[in-house]
């Protein structure tokens, strides 16, 4: 296995960690596996631990390639807001592993983002805006995400949404329409959005899991074909839910494996 | 996670494969996790990647860390017998992770041997022979074991058996005085470590009766052991999955039966 870390842009402390599986001619290699990005959660103020390499893990057992994002953040309110730095990373990564696809035996054509709370609202950014090339300079289409996993997803920044990680982007909590404009993933939907799986639990405190319906709904209004599961139990944070990340919650952990049979659904999963 | 090489824990030209999930606060066991040695098979003439990497990576999603040993093979009929070597270097790989405990995160007293087929008959062997220094040629307490794993493996000398697997550590063509020194069920004794045994009651390469006769060694020793033999499959499942060439149904459940079996045992992650 290739386990290393490669910076994703100039300009940026942005890191992706790889797990690119070994080719052998002993088992059943493929040359093209679809490739995940993960983007762990963190409120943009961290990357968790808890569900980047687990879950990275997780998709190689299912004979993925994956990579960990470990995306810019604001630590502490004394360091800068991030503005757009973290999306910036997140395209500059799908070009990174579209660039090298064929070095690592990767399908250019089934990148999927995998992203939990702000992670996920990362990878909603790269969903919606891939073509915008005005605001992210490594937009375009080999930038282009071909699918996105959201596990308890930060989509607004409106009313529902999740203004901590937001004031990391921004500066401030009292943040104004423009920033709402400008980072509530839901008001940019269309039919060019990939395909989603959204996953959330209902009793979610932290972030509400009215953020995964409205972005559904909005889906659902542009033609993109998703999928939406909402677990009675759970917490927010839950990751894989084993327990190894700190929680043992078998209903809501259900969602990796419904994600696999989704993604095959959809065409993206490794070839039998 | 780090994956990298050690070549220099031997005195041979064996080297480790190691797979390390770095420390963090984060997870509930983070340095103090169970390690599997891994030996894969290939009847002493090579080793198997199907056996290697893959079943290393499962071990990591279940909490271990994990290693594999790339033991010495017997490439070609004109090249000496193996004799001890590969128990050697099994042995000194155990001593090795067991001094490094600290800086791989792992208990020293969590230390599990899987082998598959050939590597199956190396397990067993040390499984078997830890607390033998003149054979091992390592001191019985770094070299020991604390559960072993044997997928298919290569259990007995006599009877029906893979007797490749015995003459390339014995250097003979046929049967030799030297066989029971290489036939596991045979050194099975009151210091055995607890042995998991799955073998496919349709392998036509190596014969169920290793698994068999293991068991009913270990029984006479009054040894904890656990056996499953399932009805289908052909020699060299490895995990069962789809990666590795798929298998029976059945058979997979073999992994997670081991994983419950390694917590009973005292040498899992504990959660």
């Amino acid at each position: 296995m290739i386990c290393k870390t490669v910076p994703v842009r100039e300009g940026s402390d942005a890191v992706l960690e790889l797990y690119i599986l070994e080719k052998s001619c002993e088992w059943k290699t493929y040359e093209k596996r679809p490739f995940v990005i993960v983007c762990p959660g963190g409120g943009y103020a961290m990357c968790g631990d808890r569900d980047s390499e687990p879950v990275a893990l997780e998709y190689v057992g299912a004979r993925y390639h994956s990579a960990v994002l470990r995306y810019s953040i604001r630590p502490q309110e004394s360091d800068p807001p991030v503005g757009d730095a973290p999306f910036r990373d997140l395209f500059a990564a799908i070009r990174l592993v579209r660039k090298h696809a064929e070095e690592w035996g990767a399908d250019p054509d089934r990148i999927i983002l995998e992203g939990d709370s702000a992670g996920a609202h990362a990878a909603a950014m790269a969903g919606v805006f891939w073509q915008d090339t005005g605001r992210f300079p490594e937009a375009g289409e080999e930038a282009k995400p071909n699918a996105l996993v959201l596990g308890y997803p930060v989509i607004s920044a409106d009313a529902d949404g999740h203004k901590f990680s937001i004031a990391n982007l921004c500066g401030t909590v009292d943040y104004g329409e423009d920033v709402i404009d400008a980072y509530s993933a839901e008001r940019h939907v269309g039919s060019h959005v990939p395909p989603t799986f959204l996953w959330h639990s209902v009793c979610d405190q932290t972030v509400s899991f009215v953020n995964s319906c409205i972005f559904a709904q909005e889906l659902h209004k542009a033609g993109v074909p998703f999928e939406l599961h909402l677990f009675a139990t759970g917490w927010h944070g839950l990751g894989l839910g084993k327990a190894e990340v700190g929680g043992v919650e078998p209903n809501a952990a259900q969602w990796f494996p419904i994600s696999l049979s989704w993604l095959k659904a959809m065409g993206l999963a490794p070839a039998d | 996670m780090k994956v990298f090489e050690v070549r220099d824990f031997c005195d041979t030209d064996a080297f480790l494969q190691v797979y390390l999930r770095e420390k963090t606060y984060e997870f509930v066991v983070h340095d103090k996790r169970p390690l599997m040695l891994i030996c894969p098979g290939g009847g002493y003439t090579w080793t198997a990647d199907r056996e290697a990497e893959p079943v290393a990576l499962a071990m990591i999603r279940a909490g271990f860390q994990a290693c594999v040993l790339r033991y010495s093979v017997r490439k070609t009929k004109e090249d000496p017998g193996l004799g001890d070597r590969p128990l050697h270097e099994a042995a000194s790989a155990i001593a090795y992770a067991r001094a490094h405990a600290e800086e791989w995160g792992i208990d020293p007293q969590k230390i599990t041997v899987c082998g598959f087929s050939a590597g199956g008959h190396l397990a067993g062997s040390i499984a078997t022979l830890w607390n033998k220094p003149e054979r091992t040629g390592v001191p019985a307490e770094e070299a020991r074991p604390n559960a072993a794993v044997l997928c298919y493996g290569v259990l007995t000398a006599f009877g029906p058996t893979h007797a490749e697997s015995i003459k390339n550590l014995t250097g003979v063509e046929g049967p030799s005085e030297m066989d029971s020194l290489y036939s596991p069920d045979s050194n099975v004794s009151a210091d055995t470590v607890p042995v998991f045994i799955w073998h496919t009651a349709e392998d036509d390469c190596v014969p169920v009766e290793s698994a068999l006769k293991m068991a009913c060694a270990m029984r006479k020793a009054g040894r904890p052991f656990a056996l499953h033999i399932y009805t289908h499959g052909w020699h060299g499942l490895s995990l069962v999955t789809e990666e590795v060439g798929g298998g029976p149904a059945e058979a997979k459940s073999w992994f997670s039966v081991m994983l419950d079996w390694l917590e009973s045992m005292n040498v899992g992650t504990g959660y």
